[in-house]
């Protein structure tokens, strides 16, 4: 999208919904269910301006509101499984809910469902270095599946992050990123997904080249809208006391 | 004699040790104080239970309930990761992703009725920068142990209830002066108690000898001045380090403030309820 807004909780919206596959329990990653990213998510509208905004669900050959009652079952259809959709809540429990947890009946529903830290941030330059050091693989940035992708022109002589770590990230005029550190990367960068092929060589190359890092994961030190153009500045100690 | 000696201004309750905690309206005073407080703590390799007196980035994390515990089914409780993210204390893997935002490796654990953990502290930086000899006269850093026992069956220090006045808040304001930020929150306390304006200083030592009674029924017993440390002094949510408050404390009152007690009838208590002084 062209905007987004920042709280300390990340990307307002972002993974608002997640898959539980029945049989064991557990929230489901395209990191073991590479199939995942045959399917898609968008919003309507911005969840940050209108809460009730609903998102699409797109399956390869048809669309639904997520919220549509027939979506855990289409789900579990596509997954041959038994799967259901769940929202995380940070709203009050009703007292059903709260009876059904405490019967032990229910999941208490999750508050968020990041793996890592709220915001991850990739840089193009990284991108780029990567191509050159693969030059037979497509170093897309939708593997990586960073919130902000920042394009730092033509440089590309390395992992451009690593001289961001000690410092703070301002995008536009008020919003800060903070508490960076390296992504480590796993075999969701190698799936398959729209236009873009399995090749595991995106991990190896990161892996020989950088331990398996690219990109970082930060949290957010100071909240707001950011849109796509707005400038980007590495604040370091010594600039932040100037 | 019985006396209004004030009303409830603030509650908090703690879900796990250390953690910072949540604010509310109501807290349910159990015999063995609030229900839901301390119900977790970080215990290392050793056995020991973690404090913030030892690691002061443990006030980088807060804890609530998804809703309101009660004696015997406690509720989920969610914590808030520095950098953002929410887990629940239940999930599988809860201890693993406290330890790597640690970077230390620690298990959380729930209190078990049977619970008779030490805690750990560092002889070093326990008191701040007060020498232990002005706290506690009977040990040098030497001899001072690096761990002390907590309240049996429980992850509580010491009593099961803290409580403090707004009085004595105002008093140590007026010690260290007007830029210090003496908010409650430092103390950690379960109850704080809104005084008449017209009392001040520490009014908590007069009312040692009594009881206290909080809105129809919960009763505060046996109450004892309580032992400040080094973690009043820390950084937590949007209060700056302060080494002042420990310091002025120490010199002033024999290094306590606000009063250690246990329950003699449990109950509901509320904001806004009275508290009255049974002596």
């Amino acid at each position: 999208m062209n905007e987004a807004t920042l709280t300390e909780h990340g990307i307002v919206g972002d993974r608002m919904w997640a898959i539980r596959e029945l049989d064991r329990g557990g929230i489901m990653s395209a990191r073991t269910w590479p199939a995942m990213l045959r399917l898609g998510a968008s919003y309507q509208g911005d969840p940050a301006a209108d809460s009730a905004t609903r998102a699409r669900l797109e399956f390869p050959d048809r669309q639904l509101n997520v919220d549509d009652p027939a979506a855990s079952a289409l789900l579990s259809d596509f997954f041959r499984r038994d799967v259901r959709l769940e929202r995380i809540r940070r709203e009050r429990l009703t007292e059903e809910e709260i009876e059904a947890i405490t019967r032990g009946d229910a999941y208490p529903p999750r508050r968020d469902f990041f793996d890592e830290d709220v915001i991850h941030v990739i840089a193009s330059g990284t991108l780029e270095h990567l191509r050159g050091l693969c030059p037979g693989s497509d170093f897309d940035r939708r593997r990586f599946r960073a919130n902000i992708y920042v394009d730092t022109g033509a440089e590309a002589d390395g992992f451009i992050e690593d001289r961001w770590l000690s410092g703070v990230l301002e995008i536009g005029q008020n919003v800060r990123i903070s508490g960076l550190r390296p992504a480590i990367r796993c075999a969701m960068t190698t799936h398959p997904q729209s236009g873009l092929p399995h090749d595991v060589a995106i991990l190896r190359t990161a892996w020989q080249h950088h331990q398996a890092y690219v990109g970082i994961f930060a949290a957010v030190g100071a909240p707001g809208r950011i849109r796509v153009g707005d400038k980007v500045a590495l604040l370091t100690r010594d600039a932040d006391a100037a | 004699m019985k006396s209004q000696v004030g009303i409830v201004r603030q509650l908090f309750r703690y879900p796990v040790k250390s953690m910072l905690g949540e604010s509310l309206d109501e807290l349910d005073v159990g015999e063995r104080g609030i229900v839901g407080d301390r119900a977790w703590a970080l215990r290392e390799q050793n056995g020991r239970i973690v404090t913030a007196k030892k690691w002061a980035n443990l006030l980088d994390f807060s804890a609530s309930y998804d809703f309101a515990p009660k004696t015997g089914a406690l509720a989920p409780v969610s914590i808030v990761l520095p950098g953002g993210r929410i887990i629940h204390a239940e999930d599988a893997d809860a201890s693993n992703v406290i330890s790597a935002k640690l970077d230390r490796k620690v298990t959380l654990d729930r209190a078990r009725t049977d619970e008779h953990s030490r805690a750990e502290i560092d002889p070093e930086t326990v008191f701040g920068d007060v020498g232990i000899e002005n706290i506690k006269p009977e040990f040098t850093r030497e001899t001072l142990p690096d761990s002390f026992a907590l309240s049996r069956g429980s992850f509580f220090d010491d009593s099961t209830i803290h409580f403090l006045t707004t009085a004595s808040l105002a008093r140590l304001r007026s010690l260290i002066g007007d830029d210090a930020r003496v908010d409650a929150r430092r103390f950690r306390p379960n109850i704080v108690i809104e005084t008449d304006p017209r009392m001040s200083g520490f009014v908590e030592d007069e009312w040692i000898a009594g009881s206290v009674l909080i809105g129809e029924t919960a009763t505060i017993v046996k109450m004892k001045p309580a032992l400040r440390c080094v973690m009043t002094t820390h950084r937590q949510a949007d209060l700056a380090r302060d080494l002042r408050i420990l310091r002025a404390v120490a010199q002033n009152h024999n290094a306590e403030l606000g009063i250690f007690a246990s329950v003699g009838a449990a109950g509901k208590v509320r904001v806004g309820d009275p508290v009255w002084l049974m002596i």
